[in-house]
Formats: C-alpha cells, structure tokens, sequence
C-alpha cells in the first residue's frame, strides 16, 4: 500500500507535465545506477523477420551508456486501433524505468492521450485514440526508456498478452485484436 | 423558526397572524426565509397602510408575552436581531407607532424560535461517491425540531431528525456522479434550514471523496486504455452536450476534463476484485 501511495503521489506530481508538456515522465531515481554500465537491448524478433509481420514487437532506440530505449513497433496492421494497453514486465533489480516519448503510430497530438504508470518491475502504458488509426507500415507507438542499475540481463517481456486492460489492442468496438502467442515480443537487456 | 402558534398555511410569506393597527389596518409578522449570520433573527411583516404609520417598533424577549427588550425599525418592513444567544428560544412581538410616538394598543401575534442555525460540524465529515444510507450527526447550534439539512447536489438526504438544539441525524445516500469536493475542488455547503426558512450554512463541514471504482469506466475491473477512450471522446463535453459522458465525468463537476484525467491516471492499472 505504501509503495501505490508512493508511486500515486509521485506520478500525480508529474503527470501534469506529462500532459502539458506531451513528454517523457521521468521515473524517479537514476542516481543509483553504475555509470560505468553500458547497456544494449537485443529485441526477440528482429526488424525483416516473419515474426514482425503485423504484430507488436519491442526494437531497440538509442542507447548511451546504462541508459537505453525500447521502442515498441506496431508493423502494419490495417485494422482501426482506437486504443492500446502495453503491459511490460522486466527485473526492477536491473533496469529502471526512466520515462517515455509519444510514438507516431497512434498519434501523438491532442487526439491521442497516453497515460503510463510506472510500477515495481513493469511499467502499464494506456493510449486511446479518439478517431482510431490504422498502421500501414511498422511505426513506433512509444519510446520506453531505461537504465541498468548493475550487471546483469532482463527480459522486457509483454504481460497478459491479448487480456483485456493488460496488453492488447482494442478495435472502435472495444473488442481485441488478438494477435496470438507470436503477436507480441519483447528482447533482452543486458548491462555489463 | 419555531412559533408557538400558525394560522397560515406554511411558513415563508405566509401569515402566521393578524393584528389590528389604527381603523383596522391587519399586517402579518412573517419570518424571513433566508440566510442570516449565526446570532441573528430576521423578520418581515406586509406594511401598513394607516397614513398616520411613523414606524414599527420590535419587541422581544426570552419568555413568551414578556418582552424585554424593543428597538424601533422606522417605516421598513423587516427587521434583524442581533447578538442573540444559541439555543435560547427568543418570542417576537410587533407593534405599529404613528407620528405621536403612540404605539397600537395591541401587539401582533407572537412567534418564536432560535436564532439562526449555525451548522459546524458533521460525522463523518467525509464519504465517497456511491454510498447508500450513511448516518451523519450534525453538530452545531439553534436546530429547531423541524430542522432539516441539505448537502447540495448528488446528496439526498433519506430522513433526519433534531436530537437537540446542538445536534441533528441525518441519513444521506451519495450519487454515483455526486461532485467531489476534496481540493482543490470547490467545497460543498452544508444548509440547515429551521421551520420558517432561516437557514445556515458552513462550508466544508462535509466533503464528498472520489470513488476510486469510477475510474474502472467500464467495469472491466481494471483502470486502462478503454477507461482512457471514454474520458477521451468525452473529453471537453459539458452536461447537456451529446458527447457529454457522466461515467466520464470522474469527479461529477459537470465537464470532462483534465481533472478528470488526472483522477483516471492515478488510478491507472489499478485492478478491482
């Protein structure tokens, strides 16, 4: 209970500037990192591969020193997408979670809103688009970035997959689009 | 206010007594059905139309017929006491004067009753949205046996009663969209309005909180991107509006707003069993 207060009290006193300022919400901390770390993200399903064929995978942004960014990569999906639960999980004892940038794939205007709730060991992103979109082609939805706290490898990995207000993509009906056990996947962060 | 008697039908302009002034002249001695500071009674009275009128004199005191103390209020039809004790039944008496300095032989007829209600306190001084038949006590001062408390929009009051002068029990059942009112929304006014219509009111004695389960928009059980698609295509709509969502309208201010975001986002992934 402490730790919701906590982490309430602490998104609340960002989330103003989040909305305001349409940019990344710091996750707090990042001065108990190693600097000396340097971390890379190695995605499951690389860009090219069947498996990024009209589904949601995570590919790696730029990367400096402990700090990298996860980009999470809807390629081509033509069904209207009106809103977007992403529910990552990794070990909060390697990474943390440092802040966000709004993709262009759902938006990134007034018409799209992004609510993302850091928690213990995942980080719940919520998008809704009022008009609804479709993806012709692979197109980020939103930049996660993070920060290796000490050696070591984590999975970022999708949590629920296809479960409704876990990780899906719902259609104007509020239905889901299922994409299947391959439609999602992650990689691995490593720090040395 | 309290009277000792009632002709008329009610109270509010209505005659609770007649009494004659010069050649039959009647006048009403009415209450003024409005809010007055704590300490206070505010009178009206329908004017006289006797050309010799100069003025009304006020009388009042602590026992019924007796009146200790008067003051002359000039050709004004209404007239405010002051200073008054809490919970101490003051009787009011009325009589006309002309341009001699004579007073009618006759008073009006008498009311009594306190002074203003002066409300101040309420327990619990809080509750969520959506709560059915909470009991509420009422603290404060000069609640007559007929008074009765309101709580402003969203609120219904169920039933009350006056234990005493200084303390009332009221059960209310709280909307589902009622506005909340913790900061920095404005606050809710508490009114207790004794018979006759004067009334108090303290602001803030009772506070209507958010109820987290609203954020859950849809009822799936957890706060997430649908919740979000409803604030959003709600998002701007005031009520009235086509688009205007009450589900959406977390705090129950009437608008869809960021307000109503920021109550969404905190409760964001929220899950409820």
């Amino acid at each position: 209970m402490n730790f919701l207060a906590t982490r309430r009290a602490g998104f609340l006193a960002c989330f103003f500037l989040l909305v305001l300022a349409s940019c990344g919400c710091g996750g707090g901390g990042g001065e108990d990192g190693d600097d000396s770390l340097v971390a890379v993200f190695e995605p499951a399903c690389l860009s090219g591969d069947l498996c990024y064929e009209g589904n949601v995978t995570m590919q790696p942004g730029t990367a400096s020193g402990a700090v990298f960014e996860v980009q999470v990569v809807l390629n081509r999906l033509d069904t209207v997408i009106v809103a977007a639960d992403l529910k990552i999980g990794f070990d909060p004892a390697v990474v943390q979670y440092q802040g966000y940038t709004k993709g262009p794939a759902l938006g990134e205007d007034e018409g799209t809103t992004y609510v993302v709730t850091p928690g213990g060991g995942e980080v719940m992103v919520s998008i809704s688009v009022s008009a609804g979109t479709s993806v012709s082609s692979a197109s980020v939805m939103i930049t996660l970035a993070f920060k290796a706290l000490k050696a070591g490898q984590t999975n970022l990995t999708f949590l629920d997959r296809d479960v409704s207000d876990r990780t899906a993509l719902y259609r104007p009906d509020l239905s889901i689009i299922l994409l299947g056990d391959g439609g999602w996947s992650g990689g691995l962060a490593t720090a040395d | 206010m309290r009277r000792t008697s009632q002709t008329g039908p009610g109270i509010g302009r209505s005659r609770v007594g007649r009494w004659i002034f010069g050649a039959g002249v009647t006048v009403a001695l009415v209450l003024f059905p409005c809010a007055v500071a704590a300490g206070t009674i505010k009178l009206a009275w329908d004017p006289v139309g006797d050309t010799d009128l100069a003025a009304y004199r006020v009388y009042y005191g602590t026992t019924s017929g007796l009146y200790s103390q008067s003051f002359l209020v000039g050709k004004q039809t209404t007239a405010t006491l002051t200073n008054l004790q809490d919970c101490r039944v003051y009787y009011l008496a009325l009589k006309a004067v002309d341009a001699n300095g004579n007073e009618s032989v006759a008073f009006s007829n008498e009311i009594s009753g306190y002074s203003a209600p002066l409300p101040s306190t309420v327990g619990p001084a809080s509750a969520k949205q959506a709560t059915g038949n909470l009991n509420l006590m009422i603290g404060g001062a000069n609640f007559d046996t007929q008074a009765r408390p309101e709580f402003g929009p969203g609120v219904t009051v169920n039933s009350y009663s006056t234990v005493s002068c200084t303390e009332m029990l009221a059960n209310i059942t709280i909307a589902d969209a009622a506005r909340v009112n913790s900061a920095p929304a404005l606050p809710r006014i508490l009114t207790v309005v004794n018979q006759g219509g004067p009334l108090g009111q303290k602001s803030g004695a009772f506070t209507v909180l958010f109820d987290e389960h609203r954020a859950d928009v849809d009822h799936s059980g957890e706060v997430a991107a649908r919740d979000l698609l409803y604030w959003q295509t709600a998002f701007g709509s005031v009520t009235g509006d086509p688009a205007y969502n009450i589900d959406a309208d977390l705090n129950g201010d009437g608008i869809v707003d960021g307000a109503d975001l920021t109550l969404l986002a905190v409760w964001h992934g929220t899950e409820f069993f």
